[in-house]
């Protein structure tokens, strides 16, 4: 799985490519790790182009915002497809995520 | 649970391994007593049985005994000795009798089953002795008398086979004996596998009672842990209930002696706040330090506590005003804006002031992370500036024009002429900005969509054509529309998609030196999707520029566009648009060469129409 990576204003805006399951997942916990230490926080996660999770991905995920939560801060998470926000709703973790419609609004919340 | 006093658990343990055993020992004499009755009641059916067929054989081997004498009387009579002897055999052999024979009242056989034991060869005329006629039963033997006409008396005796039924009661026996053993052996074996859990299911009842009935000390509530798992686990539930309540009173003494930050409630909630909090002592050490302060100031929170003011708290004008707050109490609160030294371009806003009623404290420092809304400010400065300038520019011009007609209009038609085209050109330009405007506008607010309709392509573009021509000639920048032949009528937002494309032109014609090229190329794929290219040969933009260009009031940090007037929303509002209709804008460039942008619009289906 890719992860592209952009600037919206101070915010990084990662943006997997493709499924979050088995490495994958873990793969994007450890670049949100070192994404978090870089800005401090700023980051929000595009989900625009991942198709689906399985459970690692959904740990991966938590994981993430347990890195955030110390801090007072929630994982940011933009343009969740129906897959997605059908998982994290079934599992009943969608409350522990802020959602936004794109990566500009989740970035504006940085304000 | 090591501490748990267990003195109280020995009496319950007695009684409840007295109790347990007085229960085993009962379901033992049950079980024995059960197995008592069911081998009597074995020995009796089967006692009964065997009388029962005893009795029945008896008869009918006496019917034979009848039956044989009779046939004996007769020949014994006739002298026919050999039919007798016959008959005998024949007798023992069918019959299912042990022996059968005819004796004289002297003891001589005259016939048997087992020939051997005959010992008289020939019958006498006559011979003395009586016998009786009636039969007579002495232990397997079956005996009657016989009495030949003129010769004398004799006697038939048939022997009883031994019953059988012996055996089967020894089967029975044996049955009821092996099936009651391993019985037995069976309870045996689970009795022993569930005596410890039933002790400790019994013991943690007792105490779950007792809990009931108002006992709290864990010492009488717990359980000895020799009972198994089960007991374990009950004195684990206490020993986390003790746990839970030691830290709530722990808590409490906190928040009640004021150190409510350091390890109570007060630290759970300063570690919701996204906005960082630090408490320094008198010397300057850090005495409290929440989550988003540990993160913001990139310190671990277990190295921060303890130690001396990290940056940026330990220098310039933040080190001043703490030393300020530090001594004079003051309630005053400065804030200083410090720009950390990291690859994000951090923005931190420190609030400093004095700490009152705060113990082991003697100042606060609250930390705001602004970087993005110190960009944003920016942003917005930089697009008021670029919104004013590219305002200005058309004004300027149409009020130029405007003051040439009022002089010399009257007498100069070709003046006229060209003060209302370009009048009209630039009332076009500042419409163009003030729909940007409103576009990006509505972005913000979130309230952008499209208003669809059919848009007929060929029309849009000799528009667009016409629009520019003109400023491409006065630039000298050949600007080209490449088409198919046919174009497709789309469903889309007409004005949304010609301003992305003006955008695009216009953006392309600013950043083309004189003597350029921008080329406008459209194609058509089989599903009628449209992608437009606009190709320039203009100033192209650094790789490490690309990702700007798409930014709101963004624009690339390149020394060659710095005296190039724009608002820095054209291609972010573009792509917005693109994406809007499904579709997206990418660009490709080389720097000095020139770039390529291009807009893909899919195909959209149409929606029914009303008849």
């Amino acid at each position: 799985m890719e992860i592209e990576e952009h600037k919206q204003g101070a915010v990084t805006v990662l943006r997997p490519r493709g499924p979050v399951i088995g490495d994958d997942a873990k793969g994007l916990a450890r670049r949100a790790h070192e994404v978090f230490t870089q800005t401090r926080g700023r980051f929000v996660l595009d989900a625009a182009e991942i198709p689906f999770v399985d459970s690692q991905g959904l740990e991966a995920l938590l994981e993430i915002t347990e890195l955030l939560a110390p801090s007072g801060q929630t994982l940011k998470l933009c343009q969740a497809g129906e897959t997605l926000r059908e998982a994290l709703n079934l599992t009943g973790l969608s409350d522990e995520f802020e959602h936004y419609e794109d990566a500009h609004h989740a970035a504006r919340s940085f304000l | 649970m090591g501490g748990i006093d267990l003195t109280r658990s020995a009496w319950a343990r007695r009684w409840l391994v007295r109790g347990e055993s007085l229960i085993a020992s009962t379901a033992f004499a049950c079980a024995a007593v059960l197995l008592c009755v069911t081998g009597a009641s074995a020995w009796w059916m089967t006692d009964t049985l065997e009388r029962d067929a005893e009795a029945t054989r008896r008869a009918e081997v006496s019917e034979i005994a009848g039956v044989v004498a009779s046939t004996s009387e007769l020949l014994l009579a006739a002298g026919e000795t050999s039919a007798l002897r016959r008959i005998v055999m024949e007798t023992a052999q069918t019959r299912g009798v042990r022996a059968c024979r005819v004796l004289l009242p002297d003891g001589r056989v005259v016939a048997d089953s087992e020939p051997a034991r005959i010992d008289t060869g020939e019958v006498p005329e006559t011979w003395s002795g009586n016998a009786s006629g009636d039969a007579e039963s002495v232990g397997l033997l079956v005996r009657r008398g016989i009495s030949v006409p003129g010769r004398g008396a004799a006697m038939c005796e048939l022997e009883i086979e031994p019953p059988g039924v012996h055996r089967a009661r020894s089967a029975v026996l044996l049955g009821s004996l092996v099936s009651g053993v391993v019985g037995l052996a069976m309870m045996l074996l689970v009795y022993r596998r569930f005596r410890s859990r039933l002790g400790a299911i019994g013991a943690v009842r007792e105490a779950l009672l007792e809990l009931a009935g108002g006992e709290d000390e864990t010492a009488v509530l717990a359980v000895h842990e020799s009972f198994g798992p089960e007991a374990v686990a009950w004195n684990t539930l206490l020993a986390e209930r003790d746990e839970g309540r030691r830290r709530d009173t722990d808590a409490r003494v906190e928040q009640a002696s004021g150190g409510a930050m350091v390890g109570g409630e007060g630290s759970a909630v300063c570690d919701l706040l996204t906005d960082g909090v630090v408490l320094l002592d008198t010397s300057g050490v850090v005495t409290y330090a929440n989550g988003a302060a540990a993160v913001l100031l990139g310190v671990a929170r277990d190295d921060l506590i303890g130690a001396p003011a990290p940056a940026p708290l330990d220098a310039g004008d933040v080190a001043e005003a703490i030393g300020e707050a530090t001594k004079s109490g003051s309630r005053r609160r400065d804030v200083v804006d410090v720009a950390m030294d990291d690859e994000g371009g951090t923005v931190l806003r420190l609030g400093v002031r004095a700490a009152r009623g705060v113990p082991d404290a003697a100042v606060l420092v609250s930390i705001e992370d602004v970087t993005q809304l110190k960009l944003a400010e920016d942003s917005r400065n930089a697009f008021v500036a670029q919104a004013t300038h590219e305002l200005r520019a058309p004004l300027t011009n149409i009020r130029l024009y405007i003051e040439q007609l009022i002089d010399e209009g009257e007498e100069d038609a070709a003046l006229r002429a060209r003060a209302i085209n370009v009048i009209s050109q630039e009332t076009a330009r500042l419409d163009r900005i003030v729909a940007d405007m409103l576009s990006v506008s509505e972005l913000e607010a979130g309230s952008i969509a499209l208003r669809e309709d059919d848009v007929r392509l060929d029309q849009m573009f000799d528009s667009l054509q016409l629009d520019y021509v003109a400023q491409a000639n006065d630039r000298n920048i050949t600007l080209r529309f490449e088409m198919p032949p046919k174009l497709p009528v789309i469903h889309a937002d007409r004005d949304k998609l010609c301003l992305a494309i003006h955008n695009l032109i216009s953006n392309a014609l600013k950043y083309t030196p004189s003597g350029g090229t921008v080329t406008v190329r459209v194609s058509v794929g089989t599903d009628d999707s449209v992608a437009i290219e606009v190709v320039d040969s203009g100033i192209g933009i650094a790789p490490e520029q690309i990702d700007k260009v798409f930014e709101r009031f963004g624009r690339a940090d390149d020394e060659r566009v710095r005296d190039i007037t724009g608002s820095g929303i054209g291609l972010s509002l573009a792509r917005e648009v693109a994406r809007l209709h499904g579709g997206d804008i990418t660009v490709e460039s080389v720097l000095n060469e020139g770039s390529t942008f291009t807009l893909t619009v899919p195909a959209r289906e149409r929606p029914a129409r009303a008849a």
